[in-house]
């Protein structure tokens, strides 16, 4: 049994803000099918980037820019619980496929919007794009540290976070309509994400200090919160956040001479000396590898961690007790890793029903369940109202 | 009720990040949160972060190493519809509170418990401190470039907010089950496993995987990137899909740009040594007109860009402030504070900040005395024996 059985969702969105949240109801057991435009999703050229937003969905391709397509869309709509979409603000308006439109035909509908800028204010119908936001809401800035370049994060930061809550609000939504038996729209954007993921941060009185404490490629905060290069030139992670694992430390380096050592004494020293400890502890750590710190200083109760390479993880004995990651095969890609569902339910479980879909794999599956016969389904694609798979694997 | 949440009632044992977020997070959605702290406090009491984190609940103090302290508790989730516990595997066991013994109290109950890194595997006992989820997540690594390159420390503590949105998702789709079936359940959250798909476009693994080299802090793909305008400050230019690429190379009146091979691969895949050549070129080109020259110009164009500014503008922002993402509270001490309103917009059941963070303690008379029926001389007595 999982969480979502027996919820539809109609997912019209492109890219990874969008997609993402309608994975996620998925992979609680919702029925998602995917309506992708003739071109596909420009995101499945991002060979690998695409099934992690993608998986367990259902591929159906049409031009909504046509009537007939609006018609299939309307009809699928009916039969959905959850819509999803993600185009610029004013897009659906114009497609005649907007909340006021589709409320007409399906009452109880939740109607998400996943936008760039939200639907009010000047930027509205601006395209949104994850850096753009990571630009204009401070998070560059302060990763790159203020009268410094700023820092592009590497990861589309607030494109990953914005649809962790679109999927909340959704279920929010279900749940009240569960209680009520009324829909309603949901929005969220890139913008107020941006701010959700700096909520810390994202702070302002009289008289605050704002403390900036990025830099360009800096290893840490300080000489006991930071990076350090080890004997075999792997990267460690180091933390001591209170007395008596600082103390730890020392001991398991063997420099037990800082403990009595002045510059040292005490965090406010240690701050004002941060380079010179930075330094002695860097020689230290190059004296081992990092397998036998990470075990001595855990040991210790010393939090550590060493920095993994992408292509590690998979592969990580955590991740593979745990069963983290999903591996299955793809056409041409062959056997995958993938991150794996996050929530563990103790009386029922997520699912991930089935690979991510071809372009248009589902077309004629989804067009015959909403009740369309294979002449006229001939007939659309002949006159180019849906799209279905063409390529060929072996 | 007019809020997705309202008549839900919530005993949030969380403390710094995770669990305090997720719980404000319900409370704003309509739930009654009620924050249950050690008597010395949250420890990230002090923090800016904590007033926000905190909103919107009432807040008590409980010794849970008393076995009093565990009683009052046990009351607390008999009336509970969801508990959030964000500890090292083992602890709430330990403090009365673990699941076993809530289910035995109230069978119906939501059971959040948020870990660092799970309950089983050899990593669960490391704390779930930002760093070393994000580090053992190899985060860093990758922003630092790989190769050569030492890792680079990112600033904002992203696991312990990303797990918060996880969770409270999480914790809903599960209150939605219990609608549907009457049971109650435990939602198990590791701050690892989420990193891992925030990370997972990086992290998926196929045998012809391209793995480009992060070469530059300021972004390697020359058409989604940082660039400096002629009065030296930073702008990021995203030409996300070839329909922007071709208008950017159309209203920079270079048209042999459409037909330039080095553009292969556009947006996302044009690879070393082409793209630092693009780079170089657009960073030429760049230099010649101010940022918000640049920027006005490229707007005009449907081009999409944007200025990099320190997050003291954000609060400006007109978009920001259309949106309703500022919202002002009184903190005692500090005056009125601006900090984050709701992230999500309801048409039908808005939600809403419903007031400060508790001073530590602010609320034990009032909840002892409403909840749980407390006369004024038991409450003293708690006091006394430093159970409250």
């Amino acid at each position: 049994m999982h969480p979502l059985d027996g919820i539809k969702v109609a997912d019209f969105t492109t890219m990874i803000n969008g997609p993402f949240a309608a994975m996620m109801l998925a992979e609680m057991g919702a029925d998602v099918i995917k309506v992708e435009p003739p071109d596909g999703d420009p995101w499945r050229s991002v060979a690998g980037g695409f099934i992690c937003y993608n998986r367990g969905k259902r591929s159906i391709s049409m031009d909504l820019k046509k009537d007939e397509a609006k018609e299939i869309a309307f009809a699928l709509i009916a039969e959905s619980d959850v819509l999803v979409e993600n185009a610029r603000w004013g897009v659906w308006h114009r497609l005649g496929l907007d909340y006021e439109s589709v409320v007409k035909i399906k009452p109880d509908i939740i109607y998400l919007s996943s936008l760039g800028h939200g639907s009010k204010g000047p930027y509205s119908s601006l395209p949104g794009y994850d850096p753009l936001l990571q630009a204009r809401s401070g998070q560059m800035v302060g990763q790159g540290g203020i009268d410094k370049p700023p820092v592009y994060h590497q990861i589309a930061i607030n494109d990953l976070a914005c649809p962790m809550l679109a999927a909340y609000g959704v279920v929010l939504a279900l749940l009240s309509r569960a209680r009520t038996g009324k829909g309603q729209r949901v929005e969220i954007s890139l913008t107020n994400a941006s701010i959700a993921l700096q909520a810390g941060e994202f702070v302002d009185y009289a008289g605050m200090e704002r403390k900036y404490l990025g830099g360009s490629n800096i290893q840490g905060l300080s000489a006991t919160h930071r990076h350090y290069q080890t004997k075999d030139d792997r990267y460690i992670f180091v933390l001591c956040p209170y007395e008596r694992q600082w103390q730890s430390l020392c001991q398991v380096i063997g420099l037990e001479e800082l403990l009595s050592d002045p510059r040292f004494e005490n965090f406010e020293k240690r701050a004002e000396n941060d380079e010179s400890l930075v330094e002695l502890l860097s020689e230290a750590f190059k004296t081992r590898t990092a397998d036998e710190w990470v075990a001595g200083l855990e040991e210790e109760d010393v939090p550590v961690a060493l920095g993994q390479m992408a292509e590690e993880l998979p592969y990580d004995q955590h991740c593979l007790e745990n069963k983290i990651f999903d591996e299955r095969e793809y056409p041409v890609m062959g056997n995958v890793r993938a991150p794996g569902i996050v929530p563990l339910f103790s009386e029922m479980s997520g699912i991930i029903r089935r690979r991510a879909p071809l372009f248009g794999e589902h077309t004629e599956e989804v067009l015959a369940e909403l009740g369309y016969t294979s002449e006229r389904i001939s007939e659309l694609k002949d006159n180019k109202i849906v799209y279905v798979n063409e390529e060929e694997f072996e | 009720m007019d809020q997705a949440l309202s008549g839900f009632k919530v005993i949030d044992f969380g403390h710094y990040i995770p669990g305090p977020y997720t719980a404000m997070m319900l409370a704003e959605q309509g739930a009654e949160v009620i924050k249950v702290e050690r008597p010395g406090g949250d420890p990230y009491r002090g923090e800016p972060g904590f007033m926000v984190f905190n909103r919107s609940k009432k807040g008590i103090t409980l010794d849970l190493k008393k076995e009093e302290g565990q009683r009052i508790a046990h009351e607390l989730i008999k009336q509970a519809d969801v508990v959030i516990a964000n500890y090292r595997p083992g602890v709430t066991e330990r403090l009365g509170i673990g699941y076993d013994r809530a289910r035995e109290l109230n069978p119906n109950l939501v059971y959040c418990s948020i870990t660092g890194f799970g309950e089983e595997g050899p990593y669960r006992d490391r704390p779930g401190w930002d760093p070393i989820v994000a580090s053992t997540v190899g985060i860093y690594v990758e922003q630092g470039g790989r190769e050569d390159n030492p890792p680079t420390y990112l600033v904002l503590p992203l696991p312990s907010y990303y797990t918060a949105f996880m969770t409270s998702f999480s914790i809903t789709t599960a209150l939605l089950a219990r609608e549907m079936t009457g049971k109650g359940q435990k939602v198990d959250i590791s701050m690892f496993k989420t990193m891992i798909t925030v990370a997972g476009s990086m992290l998926v693994d196929f045998e012809e995987k391209i793995r480009i080299p992060y070469s530059n802090p300021q972004g390697q793909a020359p058409v989604y990137k940082l660039y400096q305008g002629s009065d030296g400050k930073w702008f990021f230019m995203a030409l996300g899909n070839l329909t922007f690429v071709s208008k950017f190379a159309l209203a920079m009146g270079h048209d042999e740009w459409l037909v330039d091979p080095r553009f292969e691969g556009a947006p996302f895949l044009i690879l070393p040594p082409i793209n630092l050549e693009l780079i170089e070129m657009f960073s030429e080109i760049f230099s010649t007109r101010t940022r918000d020259e640049w920027i006005e110009f490229l707007r005009a164009e449907d081009i999409p860009c944007a200025p990099a500014l320190p997050i003291e503008n954000y609060f400006d922002d007109p978009q920001v402030l259309a949106n309703e993402m500022v919202v002002e509270i009184e903190e005692p001490g500090l005056g009125s504070v601006r900090e984050m309103g709701v992230s999500i917009n309801f048409s039908r059941t808005p939600g809403g900040v419903k007031g400060r963070s508790p001073k530590i303690g602010e609320h034990n008379e009032e909840v002892l005395t409403e909840l749980l029926d407390c006369s004024a001389q038991e409450i003293t007595g708690l006091k006394k024996r430093e159970i409250i």
